[in-house]
């Protein structure tokens, strides 16, 4: 790699860092989730990063937006917080090994929903396990899977523009 | 745009919602159906687990003699006990699941179970 190439990716990745903490914070405001749960539209960013830079950086990355979007939106600390690691870390590494192990079977929507589910389900895990310790939290696992195929989806396909455009932009 | 996404996509989409229907069906039925018990305890030993639907009096040895359980109309009472203060008789009924009633001098705890805080009591953000 070249100067220009390194300082492109490092800028890029800034970029990215910056979209997916906004992303992350933004999202704390809608009104209808449920308690601490998330729907992890900020995804998107890691996903796309996963698909342009590799898993590293799409590790690196979530990892920072939960960090910094922990910090902006007060929730450092907090079962939130917990909850947006296990979910936000976990959904990164299974959609890597979704995207190697499916090969040719799915797209980037397929590895997207599979990671929103297991965002989603991180959550419920580690709420259940942690936080609540009550059976009649499961009960929501058939929402987290629906609001997993929604929120996949709806990922997925922003991804698939955003990893289009970066493929093909000089910027 | 659909052409970009793959049959294997729209399986794994489908399938999810099959799963998400039958854990929807299935599992209200295993969670919520070990409902409404009464738990009594003696010495800190269990001595018996009934439902709270079924009308009937129990009735418990302590160390001071016999307490009487009476379990009518989805709510349990101790309706007399051989304690000198009474406390627990005063507790009148209980119902809410989590909730007990406790016998200290005759050692006797009623405890309400089941399907634990179903509603959560606050969120917080």
């Amino acid at each position: 790699m070249t100067v220009t190439e390194r300082t492109r990716k490092l800028s890029r990745l800034g970029l990215l860092l910056a979209l997916a903490t906004a992303i992350h914070s933004l999202e704390a405001l809608i009104p209808f989730s449920v308690g601490w749960f998330r729907f992890g539209f900020a995804n998107i960013i890691g996903l796309a990063t996963l698909y342009v830079f590799g898993f590293r950086d799409a590790f690196l990355l979530t990892a920072g937006r939960i960090l910094l979007g922990g910090l902006i939106s007060g929730q450092f600390g907090s079962p939130g917080f917990l909850l947006a690691t296990a979910g936000g870390l976990s959904s990164i590494v299974t959609m890597e090994c979704a995207r190697r192990l499916s090969g040719e079977c799915l797209s980037e929507l397929g590895v997207s929903v599979i990671g929103a589910l297991t965002h989603n389900l991180a959550q419920l895990l580690v709420a259940y396990v942690m936080l609540v310790k009550n059976d009649s939290i499961l009960l929501l696992a058939p929402v987290m899977i629906l609001s997993a195929i929604g929120a996949g989806v709806v990922n997925g396909i922003a991804a698939k523009f955003l990893i289009t455009r970066m493929r093909s932009s000089k910027f | 745009m659909f052409k970009y996404f793959k049959l294997g996509d729209y399986l794994l989409i489908f399938s999810l919602g099959l799963l998400a229907a039958v854990l929807a069906i299935l599992l209200p039925q295993r969670i919520i159906s070990s409902g409404n018990t009464v738990l009594i305890e003696s010495r800190n030993k269990l001595v018996g687990r009934y439902s709270l639907n079924q009308d009937r009096i129990v009735t418990v040895d302590g160390p001071l003699g016999e307490t009487k359980v009476r379990i009518k109309g989805g709510s349990v009472a101790i309706i007399s006990s051989p304690c000198p203060n009474q406390y627990c008789v005063n507790m009148g009924e209980s119902r809410s699941s989590g909730s007990a009633l406790v016998c200290v001098p005759n050692e006797i705890i009623v405890r309400v179970g089941g399907n634990e805080s179903k509603e959560l009591d606050a969120i917080s953000r």
